[in-house]
């Protein structure tokens, strides 16, 4: 009990010293302008609209990719030397630090593929960073469904893809919405990955495609809070609510939309 | 179908076509043998039953026939099985003969779909699309397996919901919408108050005219009433099939079958 309490402590004390030091500035204008007098005053809009470009691409290249790969693991692949190696492959993925994707990414992307600093490579490097998240829960959720489920369907006569269409799925889709939402909370915050393939430092122009390069919220604070003299204080604390806001209200969307599921769970 | 089909066997008083001829199956997980070498053959429109304690390799014997070995890695199957003549292992689309085969386990699975999705699912599968033709299909399954009077108000409630006599009824009667050939029950009654099982056993009897029926049951009772013929199964080994009457009234090859019949075993 009292250990939960200190679990909850900081999370609160960030709260309040962001609402505390930070809340005076968060407006519409604060929100939908943009900086001005070299990033010291003005809004932050270039780099909200920059993050929700790079969580949107990211989310379309990894989702299809993840599913699909968990579909294969949990549904298809029998247990074998090769598939246990694709597991601990996707395990170490998720343990490889986020500046070491950060230089993948470069090498990978921005270099071999040319893409250059862009929000494709960069959506591709959080893209792959993430994608042990979503595989894992899609799998969890896949294995979640009752194997009779499968087993009578295939009794009458259904494919391996059929019963994974009409019967899996349909039932799995709340823990893999779940592993969607976490990772648009965790893309969001990134920082590292992006700040080599696409983020910019300013911008006085919002992207206009994929392979512009962009200004986003996590980038933003780090530059406003440590690279510019003379911000007044009151305007990094202003970012960090805002990007903390958003993932709050991700985590808490995510926790909702499970709660809502299980309550009609069919089974 | 084939000529195979038309081979008769000749058993005083019966002549009746072979539906399904087993030589010498054998089925392992791995190293493990868990049934070896059954020899029998299953008539057209009979119930043929399968009695023996728990594991005899009953319910494997059922996965083996309609080819779900192939979804279970480590079951191997040996041997031959011949359905209408014809040997299930040459058979390309696996997918339609499971579809003849309609298949009632022990715990009833609704499957998380509503009451009308259960049954139409099969016809869907096999690609019947016409909406007419589905509630035809779906009201006449269900009316045969006893449900339809309690679930024709709320065919659009799930099927996972309703309790569970309801829900094997739906199981068989999601098996009956496959139109099957042979229909295979696995200890259906396990999970099913006595009424309903009277009242599935009811149909059953019905149904034997127009399918095979494959009766796996703990029940020794359950057997004699619907049976027409029984195979004893007991750790791995067919130990006798016969004329079910002549197995409760002690006309039997082995002395063990009788001690089973009688409930004397152990």
């Amino acid at each position: 009990m009292l250990m939960t309490a200190l679990l909850i402590l900081p999370v609160l004390l960030i709260l309040a010293t962001l609402i505390h030091k930070g809340g005076s500035i968060i407006s519409a204008e604060f929100l939908f302008s943009e900086p001005t007098n070299g990033m010291t005053a003005g809004g932050i809009f270039p780099a909200l609209y920059g993050t929700i470009w790079l969580v949107a691409v990211a989310l379309m290249i990894s989702v299809p990719l993840g599913v699909a790969a968990a579909l294969y693991l949990s549904e298809y692949a029998g247990d074998n030397w090769f598939t246990r190696i694709i597991n601990l492959a996707i395990i170490n993925l998720a343990g490889v630090p986020s500046i070491v994707h950060a230089l993948f990414g470069v090498g990978a992307f921005v270099l071999f593929f040319g893409f250059g600093t862009s929000i494709l490579a960069a959506s591709l490097t959080l893209a792959i960073m993430t994608l042990p998240l979503i595989i894992v829960a899609t799998k969890e959720s896949l294995q979640a469904v009752p194997h009779a489920f499968r087993e009578a369907c295939w009794n009458m006569g259904a494919t391996r893809w059929q019963t994974i269409r009409k019967v899996v799925l349909p039932n799995a889709v709340s823990g893999i919405l779940t592993g969607v939402i976490l990772e648009v909370s965790r893309t969001t915050g990134e920082t590292a990955p992006i700040m080599f393939t696409g983020a910019a430092f300013f911008l006085p122009f919002l992207p206009e495609s994929v392979f512009d390069q962009t200004m986003a919220l996590s980038l933003h604070l780090y530059v406003v809070a440590t690279q510019v003299p003379n911000v007044p204080d009151e305007l990094p604390y202003g970012v960090a609510l805002v990007l903390i806001a958003i993932v709050l209200l991700m985590n808490s969307l995510s926790i909702a939309f499970r709660m809502w599921l299980r309550g009609r769970k069919k089974w | 179908m084939v000529a195979a089909a038309q081979e008769t066997v000749g058993t005083p008083g019966t002549e009746a076509t072979v539906k399904l001829e087993v030589n010498g199956v054998s089925i392992s997980y791995g190293a493990q043998t868990i049934l070896s070498d059954v020899n029998l053959s299953i008539r057209e429109h009979e119930i043929f039953g399968i009695i023996g304690p728990a594991n005899a390799g009953k319910t494997s014997f059922i996965k083996a026939l309609n080819r779900m070995d192939m979804f279970t890695p480590s079951m191997h199957v040996d041997g031959q099985v011949l359905i209408d003549g014809r040997d299930i292992r040459s058979v390309r689309n696996v997918y339609a003969l499971r579809s003849q085969i309609g298949v009632v386990f022990p715990l009833p699975v609704g499957l998380p779909l509503t009451v009308y999705d259960n049954v139409a699912l099969a016809p869907r599968l096999s690609g019947t699309k016409n909406k007419k033709k589905l509630d035809e299909i779906v009201e006449r399954c269900l009316t045969r397996a006893a449900l339809w009077d309690e679930v024709k108000d709320r065919l659009d409630s799930l099927g996972s919901l309703l309790s569970g006599g309801q829900q094997q009824r739906l199981t068989i009667a999601r098996a009956l919408s496959q139109e099957p050939q042979l229909l295979m029950l696995d200890e259906f009654s396990i999970a099913v108050d006595p009424v309903t099982t009277m009242r599935i056993e009811d149909v059953l009897k019905e149904l034997k005219s127009e399918m095979t029926i494959v009766l796996v049951t703990n029940l020794v009772q359950q057997a004699r009433r619907l049976a027409d013929r029984t195979a004893f199964f007991l750790e791995g080994e067919c130990v006798e099939v016969g004329i079910t009457e002549d197995l409760f009234t002690g006309e039997v090859k082995d002395s063990r079958t009788r001690d089973y019949v009688e409930g004397r075993f152990g």
